[in-house]
């Protein structure tokens, strides 16, 4: 008897516990205002969640009727809370999107923004060229807001070592194995000690490669075209540098960056690597004392191109206008000038605003400069529905080509026929 | 006399037996063999240990050190200090303690419904219930958080704790059902006969016999409580209300990864089931036969 009273007790405090804390959500004093939600992907914890926050806290000042209640959420999880929620028409008033806005406007998930923008003259010209991508049907559904793309890292010290000028990087293909070649190092029993250049190590994608070489993966009505001669010529160059210097010892350093989540140029085991620009705040944390510089993807003439990822603010459509006018005050506000200086100052991460990047009180220094010169080259993944996987089928290709299952014509053409069947798979789904 | 003389000769015998140096032998090879088994499967979690001890310098460091130069304890205290941490333990607590309560009750309640009790339709009941096993996660998961909107449970944990209260899940009464199913039904029948109601034959008679099962309940539901992530990402929408699972996440960001500090709070988080589980896994080799059944 008294074991059940102490277990009905136990439970009891817990339950209140679960309750109170169910109770005590709202933390501001919200009456007479509107209320509106933003998910972003600064968890609390996260080193730049207060940024965010302070950022939030600026806008609420200058418009004290409007109340933004955020919440971080880490960027690996986003996807499947928000998909959930909006299937449930549970979503926030804010989130934060990207070039697969599409599905969402064609659906009506997400309010059209151009209106809004035609209403208030809004300058759309002061974004970073990729920002079309956030279009559909020729209105902007995503106001553009983060931004990255790739860029080549050099290791200017092993440039000096082999006898390279270190304020010369490689321009062009042949120079990048040219380069690769004087700066791989192996030992006496032929292991790999430093790899000049591996195309799979790093951020290098092919249609990167394929894009700085006038290259592309769809035609100018956006459909799939994998199988050219200008993308043969790229897979066979990609797969030569792949095996150039022992195909299992680059696969061993390049299993052991994915395992064990370490950079192999931070690490000084590769001298040169495609990178996400966010790689620098990472040198600046592992390895500061690193001799480095940055220079564009080598590209053929005329063709100079990286692949930029582009991320959008978009406004969920939850019937509310009110709520939603609040939320379109918010949004201009975060990509405006002053938030996006601000961002930039707190993260050194790339923002879609080019106004706030070109600030000379933001370029501090000649890595982030390099940088802020790329975004004009910057081009952005494809989004074509039903063919979500274009990227895997031209990946997969490439992987076969390094493995040696393939010849390069077949694998181009197989990827090519499976990136056409997906389409019409979806073509008949639509029907 | 005589019997006892042969049965201490017998012990002798066999005392001499094991000490053999052929026995001593083979018993080492045994042991190493294990002990290198065990090394393997610990790899991981020395793995774990070396990377939180590690400075964000040498964690790009090759070739790799596995005992870092300056061991870095205070990574310990630092991951603690980045996220909520005892916030976060403490909701994780409150979870996983009624998640645990509500499965060992209700499960062990519905098996031995299926178990003991003689009604109409319980077979198919049976099957149907088994049925629900099949059914992926991803499926019900949109239905489910509609059914929650509905309710108003969004950002509490309601979600998260109140299923468990009803039925336990098809796996926890499945076990326990065959469980109760070795139980003799003289027992139930005599306590019957005595004027036992059926919640008393239930409560007093079987649930004590079932001790190792309800153990094996508890640490399936506590492991699979403490460390889901999934439920609590996509039902609870305030981050004063987030758990460990959900945590630990922060240190994966964007562009990269605090990993010396993750592994660091994964290691303090893992710390209870680690526990659980040393003090619990005499119940996993208790048999029936040792809670006391008279022949």
């Amino acid at each position: 008897m008294k074991k059940a009273l102490c277990l009905a007790v136990i439970l009891a405090i817990l339950i209140s516990i679960t309750v109170f804390a169910t109770g005590c959500n709202k933390k501001k004093d919200t009456e007479g205002k509107t209320v509106i939600t933003f998910w972003h992907f600064y968890p609390e914890g996260d080193e730049h969640a207060p940024l965010i926050r302070s950022i939030l806290d600026d806008f609420e000042k200058k418009h004290p009727d409007i109340v933004v209640d955020d919440l971080g959420i880490s960027f690996w999880d986003y996807g499947p809370k928000l998909t959930t929620a909006m299937a449930a028409g549970e979503a926030p008033d804010i989130t934060i999107g990207g070039t697969d806005v599409g599905i969402r406007a064609r659906s009506g998930a997400v309010l059209n923004l151009q209106e809004y923008m035609d209403k208030e003259n809004f300058d759309t010209s002061i974004f970073a060229p990729a920002s079309e991508y956030l279009k559909y049907d020729g209105d902007f559904y995503g106001m553009p807001w983060q931004f990255d793309l790739r860029v080549l890292f050099y290791n200017k010290k092993m440039f000096r070592e082999a006898g390279l000028d270190p304020d010369k990087p490689p321009r062009t293909l042949e120079e990048l194995e040219e380069y690769s070649d004087k700066l791989t190092k192996k030992d006496a029993d032929g292991n790999l000690e430093v790899v000049g250049f591996n195309p799979r190590i790093g951020n290098f994608w092919p249609w990167t490669a394929i894009w700085a070489q006038g290259g592309d993966i769809t035609d100018e009505n956006n459909y799939p075209q994998i199988d050219t001669p200008k993308n043969l010529e790229v897979l066979e160059w990609w797969g030569r540098m792949y095996t150039k210097y022992g195909v299992e010892a680059t696969q061993a350093l390049e299993s052991q960056a994915t395992a064990m989540g370490f950079s192999a140029f931070i690490a000084e085991k590769a001298a040169m690597v495609v990178e996400v620009n966010n790689l620098y705040n990472q040198i600046l944390l592992h390895n500061p004392d690193l001799e480095f510089g940055v220079a564009p993807i080598p590209y053929a003439d005329g063709c100079r191109a990286t692949w930029a990822s582009i991320g959008s603010l978009e406004i969920v459509d939850n019937k509310d206008k009110e709520k939603a006018d609040a939320a379109w005050e918010c949004v201009k506000y975060l990509a405006g000038y002053d938030a996006s200086k601000k961002y930039i100052q707190g993260t050194h991460f790339l923002i879609a605003n080019m106004d706030a990047m070109n600030d000379p009180e933001v370029i501090t220094d000649e890595i982030y400069k390099g940088f802020v010169e790329e975004v004009q080259y910057g081009k952005v993944f494809p989004f074509i529905e039903g063919c979500e996987a274009l990227n895997a089928y031209v990946n997969d290709a490439f992987v076969e080509i390094e493995t040696g299952v393939k010849e390069p014509k077949q694998a181009l053409e197989d990827a090519q026929k499976k990136a056409e069947e997906a389409i019409e798979i979806f073509k008949d789904s639509q029907k | 006399m005589n019997t006892l003389t042969s049965a201490i000769r017998n012990k002798s015998r066999s005392f001499k037996k094991r000490l053999k140096p052929k026995v001593i032998i083979k018993k080492l090879i045994i042991h190493l063999v294990l002990l290198a088994f065990s090394f393997v499967f610990l790899m991981p979690f020395m793995w774990m240990l070396s990377t939180a001890l590690k400075s964000n310098l040498e964690l790009f460091k090759i070739p790799i050190k596995w005992i870092p130069d300056k061991l870095m304890w205070e990574n310990f205290s630092t991951a603690l200090k980045t996220i909520p941490f005892w916030r976060y333990t403490a909701n994780t607590v409150i979870i996983t303690f009624l998640s645990v309560l509500g499965t060992v009750l209700s499960a062990s309640l519905v098996a031995y419904s299926f178990a003991k009790l003689r009604f109409r339709g319980r077979g198919i009941l049976f099957v149907i219930l088994l049925s629900t096993l099949m059914l992926p996660g991803q499926v019900t998961m949109i239905p489910l958080f509609i059914v929650y909107k509905k309710l108003n449970w969004i950002n509490t944990y309601l979600p998260l704790t109140v299923p468990a209260f009803f039925g336990g899940g098809a796996f926890n009464v499945f076990l326990l059902r065959q469980f109760f199913l070795t139980i003799p039904n003289e027992l139930s029948e005599s306590a019957r006969i005595d004027g036992a109601s059926e919640f008393r034959i239930y409560w007093q008679v079987v649930m004590p016999l079932c001790k190792p099962a309800l153990a094996t309940v508890t640490i399936f539901t506590f492991m699979a409580s403490w460390n889901d992530f999934f439920g609590p990402l996509i039902y609870l929408t305030d981050s004063k209300m987030f758990t460990l699972a959900l945590g630990l996440r922060t240190f994966m960001m964007q562009y990269s990864s605090r990993w010396n500090l993750l592994m660091a709070a994964s290691i303090v988080v893992m710390m209870p089931t680690l526990l659980l589980f040393f003090f619990a896994q005499k119940y996993f080799i208790e048999g029936i036969t040792m809670t006391g059944i008279k022949g």
